[in-house]
């Protein structure tokens, strides 16, 4: 197997592959850097009287404000409802997109359709329709009762439960789909021959099925917590008073505070250390993939 | 070079059924310890199947699998002392090459002085020493099957399973790589299990050879065995080239072919009248003088430069279609000229003694 | 001044509104009855009532029935100007309407009568041909978002009283031209000087609500007046307060006899040190009172009362009650946006949802409380009867309105608010 030597592409191929970038660029340079660039810059600025903006007078005020510990408690609350349904999206979304891939044959492709249904509908429907599955007087409720399990119901709604629930459900496609390209990718071969090579069935899964599967699974993790750390909809819906994340926080600052510097300040803490914490943990991960 | 002693490997009845399809269909083969044992066959013959299932990769519907005596059919592979270089190789592309040919002494506990010590001289065995820091994805492919090879053997397997590995590469090197799995199979002293479809392959290698067809065996011997004495016509056709015909046994060691000649045969004892085929291989045939008594006459039809000899091809009154291989050093007969041909009565076999084969048959007929 | 113009159209729907009203039926489930069981099943009981009931129908207007009942400007101006003819010189001008004007209102938030007899009113006044159009948004925060500094573009806009003050801060909304406003001394006298904008200078009270407590009779079957009742630990998991801090700050502020507007952090402590021992009993914060309501999970909960109604209609033994500490009422106005265009337009709408009959309408439609006085002599009396929207006066006059606290108060509540959430 010899490996050819690319040659350098053309003035024009390259020109036009940079065309080809533009309104893809542009598209987030005005959606997302700009818009970023002006949070930042507001949370430079201070409140006035009247609940107005100024701007002139940047300072880093709030960034001190906003390390109050009186935000750890509902930080804290963010960050487990995130790594909860990350967790869970992949122990229960991995067995999902192996499955798929393995056993799929032919219909592989309805089964990943059937598992991206949910997306058809709105999140926000979807978040209504647990309501109405996890009420006191609800539909699991109202099962247990009927088979007779329960004398009374089951507070289901308006807890932790029910916020990692519907969290798990609604970013579980987040998660297979990455880890079914992953898995996909696979040569079916492998884990017969670490069978062969005296590898159980477990020590095969790790050893191969877990190591090469490794950057699906990196995706997966990267999709579902990022947007689940953002996720204020469905703690607000389904949590109970004690659910209260940073997210809700900061959306009371700007529109019941009316404190638009503080908390543009606090988002990008929040941002910041989030961001930043994901890429250090995913430092060594992604060293030991390197090799791959 | 059949053993002995008590079998390295019996297959008793083994039967893998899909759905109504029989892949392998009551294939019963003792191999010996030491043996390189060959399953040889067209695409769909049932030869992988019965070779993953004596790796454990598949379950048998039916029959037995004995290892030394013991009964191994439902033993997952892990739990089996054999073997297998997969077909692609299937190297782990995580792992160096030092790390993939380590795997299987890694999981079995081996200390890592011994795995290091091992794994080196399994690099040396197929001349890959000092490659044990590259990566799959740096090498040739027969350099990755000599990593596959290396990674089975540093285990000291009783058996190594082998699934057409050669298939992928080009000639002139399947042509090496034979030779070499030929001598580390001497030098290591290991039963090999071997699946080809070349039939080239498998006579070059082997010590025995089973010819299967539609999940069953044809025949089962030596190269030589199959070659010379082929049972039915399947493997009078598979291996090597021969000349078919169908006739009646008009005298003894005498057959009236269809085509009208009358042809001497190995003599059979056969009853007057009865139907054979027979099968005289093309460089059996002697091309002769027209005035030879006894001699077949024909025109060549075509006559081809192979190199070290000649292939004719050549047609006779009766419409009898032949194909005669001559060393190059004899009498050059150009296309459109009149031969006659002969062979000795040893040379033309009587087939038919395994199982018959209606569908051939039928075919026969409409012909 | 104000006749009605085609009587038979006007009447029927005065009828319908009337009839659905009776039944409590929103606009949605005449609807779907009508889908159901065909319109003229669903409307027949409608069409009968407006036969029979034509003489009792919505009270036509007696033209000379005094100047409170309704009056345009123009009007008051032609009598000024009679008057002033008899003895003293000039008539005042009579200021001309724009052609358009542009309301931003709460959906569901005004009668359907309002615009077409207001349009029908500047066309008999003044011959023009005004053109409203209305936009519409579902939450505060959105709309005041919209209006920005200016207005946004629209003319006519229905802030809540509390928040009026940083809306003339901002530069947002201009005074009224009380000339053009005679209507406003249909207001009732709790009304007219609110603390939020003395003398009504800016704003005019629109709709007005109270803040209390509502319980399932079935499951609590109790008659409970306190609301102390949010505490009581047999509810447990079965409460639900609103997710506004300030509401809910206030109805404990008020519990523990403090004012609910105070800027005392003593005090506010005290406050939250009370909803913190009500933290593990409160099974959600919402302000989606219905969605509280109707689930079940809630057994008795803080709402707006004129949600009760909505409520009911699910949860049959609904009730609902002020505490008898104390509570809170807010009140929705009416303010001209300080880049309004049609200034005139404006002021001349807001002049005519003060008139009796088109505040009376209004309440028998959207089914709350108006601030208007000389109202009550049309209103439904089944909305008149009911304790839930419309409250003893005494009891009233006791309730206390959510003011703007200032950034600095706010800070100091939202602080503590947030520290329950965890």
């Amino acid at each position: 197997m010899t490996v050819r030597p690319t040659q350098p592409p053309s003035i024009v191929r390259r020109t036009l592959s940079g065309i080809a970038l533009l309104p893809g660029i542009v598209w987030l340079a005005m959606f997302f850097i700009v818009p970023l660039a002006m949070m930042f810059v507001v949370s430079l600025g201070s409140r006035g009287p009247a609940d107005s903006l100024i701007l002139d007078r940047p300072s880093l005020d709030n960034y001190a404000r906003a390390l109050d510990p009186v935000f750890l408690p509902t930080f804290w609350n963010s960050i487990r409802y995130s790594v909860a349904t990350t967790l869970l999206c992949l122990v229960i979304g991995y067995p999902i997109a192996y499955w798929i891939s393995r056993h799929g044959g032919r219909n592989k492709t309805l089964l990943l359709i059937i598992v991206m249904l949910p997306f058809w509908t709105s999140y926000l429907i979807r978040t209504y329709a647990w309501m109405t599955i996890l009420s006191d007087y609800g539909v699991v409720n109202s099962i247990l009762e009927a088979l007779g399990l329960t004398s009374e119901p089951i507070i289901l709604l308006n807890t932790d439960f029910s916020v990692i629930l519907g969290m798990t459900y609604g970013f579980l496609p987040f998660a297979i789909l990455p880890l079914y390209v992953s898995i996909d990718r696979l040569d079916p071969a492998l884990v017969p021959a670490a069978r062969d090579l005296y590898a159980s069935g477990r020590a095969a899964f790790l050893h191969v099925t877990l190591p090469l599967t490794m950057p699906g699974i990196i995706a997966a993790s990267i999709l579902t917590f990022i947007p689940a750390l953002g996720d204020f909809v469905t703690p607000d819906l389904l949590g109970g008073p004690e659910s209260t994340t940073i997210a809700k926080i900061i959306q009371e600052l700007f529109l019941q505070g009316r404190d638009w510097p503080y908390g543009a300040a606090l988002g990008f803490l929040v941002m910041v250390v989030t961001l930043g914490g994901t890429l250090l943990a995913l430092g060594p991960l992604r060293r030991e993939v390197a090799g791959t | 070079m059949t053993s002995q002693a008590a079998p390295e490997i019996q297959l008793v009845d083994l039967e893998k059924r899909f759905r109504e399809v029989r892949a392998v269909d009551g294939v019963s083969i003792d191999i010996g310890t030491g043996e390189f044992f060959s399953l040889l066959g067209p695409s769909g013959c049932g030869k992988t199947t019965t070779l993953r299932m004596i790796g454990g990769f598949e379950l048998p519907t039916g029959g037995t699998i004995l290892l030394r005596g013991r009964d191994i059919t439902n033993d997952p592979p892990d739990k089996r002392p054999v073997n297998m270089v997969f077909q692609n190789y299937a190297l782990f592309p995580h792992l160096d090459v030092g790390a993939n040919v380590a795997f299987g002494l890694k999981r079995k506990g081996v200390a890592q002085d011994e795995t290091n010590r091992r794994v080196g001289e399994a690099l040396e065995l197929v001349h890959l020493s000092g490659y044990d820091k590259r990566r799959p994805n740096q090498l040739s492919g027969g350099q990755q099957q000599r990593v596959a090879l290396a990674r089975a053997l540093v285990n000291r397997p009783n058996v190594l399973l082998l699934d057409e590995p050669l298939g992928a590469l080009d000639l002139k090197l399947r042509r090496q790589l034979q030779i070499e799995l030929k001598r580390i199979q001497i030098e290591v002293g290991i039963t090999f299990v071997y699946v080809t479809h070349d039939q080239e392959e498998a006579l070059a290698m082997s010590d025995r050879i089973a010819v299967m067809d539609a999940g069953k065996v044809e025949q089962l011997g030596t190269p030589e065995q199959l070659y010379e004495r082929p049972a039915t016509r399947f493997v009078a056709d598979f291996i090597g080239s021969t000349n078919l015909m169908r006739g009646q046994v008009e005298s003894a060691g005498r057959v009236r072919l269809a085509s009208g000649e009358i042809v001497p045969v190995d003599d059979g004892g056969l009853s007057i009248g009865t139907d054979v085929e027979i099968s005289v291989r093309p460089e059996a045939i002697a091309l002769v003088s027209t005035s030879a008594v006894g001699a077949i006459e024909a025109v060549v039809e075509q006559a081809a430069y192979l190199g070290s000899t000649i292939s004719y091809r050549i047609r006779t009154a009766g419409g009898l279609d032949l194909t005669v291989l001559s060393p190059k050093a004899g009498i050059r007969f150009p296309v459109g000229s009149d031969v006659a041909v002969t062979w000795s009565p040893s040379e033309a076999l009587i087939l038919g003694r395994g199982r018959p084969e209606p569908a051939r048959n039928l075919e026969e007929i409409a012909r | 001044m104000n006749e009605r113009h085609d009587g038979s159209s006007i009447d029927l729907e005065k009828q319908l509104v009337r009839y659905m009203i009776q039944r409590r039926l929103t606009r949605r489930d005449m609807l779907e009855l009508i889908g159901k069981v065909g319109a003229a099943a669903a409307l027949a009981p409608v069409i009968a009532a407006c036969t029979s009931a034509a003489g009792s129908a919505a009270p036509t207007n007696a033209p000379t029935a005094g100047q409170t009942a309704g009056q345009s400007p123009a009007a008051a101006a032609s009598a000024s100007a009679s008057a002033a003819a008899s003895g003293a010189p000039a008539a005042t001008p009579v200021p001309q309407p724009e052609s358009e004007l542009r309301i931003y209102n709460w959906t569901e938030y005004l009668s359907e009568d309002a615009i077409p007899s207001f349009k029908e009113m500047i066309n008999a006044t003044y011959g023009v041909d005004i053109n409203v159009k209305t936009d519409y948004f579902g939450n505060l925060d959105e709309a005041y978002a919209k209006i920005g500094n200016d207005g946004g573009g629209f003319d006519v806009t229905f802030p809540t009283g509390v928040d009026v003050p940083a809306l003339l801060a901002k530069g947002a909304i201009v005074e009224l031209n009380k000339s053009l406003i005679p209507n406003i001394g249909n207001l009732g006298a709790e009304w007219s000087d609110p603390g939020y904008d003395p003398g009504n200078a800016h704003s005019v009270p629109y709709m007005w609500w109270t803040t209390g407590i509502a319980y399932d009779r079935d499951r609590i079957d109790e008659n409970l007046t306190s609301s102390t009742s949010l505490w009581d630990p047999r509810f447990a998991k079965h409460i639900g307060m609103l997710d506004d801090w300030q509401e809910v700050f206030g109805m404990t502020l008020i519990q523990l006899g403090i004012n609910a507007n105070t800027t005392d952090t003593a005090e506010i402590d005290q406050a939250y040190n009370r909803l913190a021992e009500q933290r593990p009993l409160v099974r959600v914060w919402d302000t989606n009172t219905r969605r509280m309501m109707t689930s079940g999970d809630v057994w008795i909960g803080q709402i707006w009362g004129a949600d009760l109604y909505r409520i009911q209609k699910r949860v049959k033994k609904a009730r609902y009650y002020i505490p008898e500490e104390g509570g809170v009422k807010g009140s929705d106005t009416m303010v001209v946006l300080s880049g309004s265009e049609h200034p005139v337009a404006a002021n001349l709408f807001i002049n005519h949802m003060l008139d009796a009959h088109v505040a009376a309408e209004n309440t028998n439609y959207i089914y709350y409380m108006g601030p208007n006085a000389a109202a009550k002599e049309f209103i439904l009396p089944e909305i008149l009867e009911d304790p839930t929207l419309n409250p003893d006066q005494e009891l009233v006059a006791r309730l206390q309105e959510l003011l703007d606290l200032g950034p600095a108060v706010r800070d100091e509540y939202l602080k503590r608010w947030h520290q329950l959430g965890r």
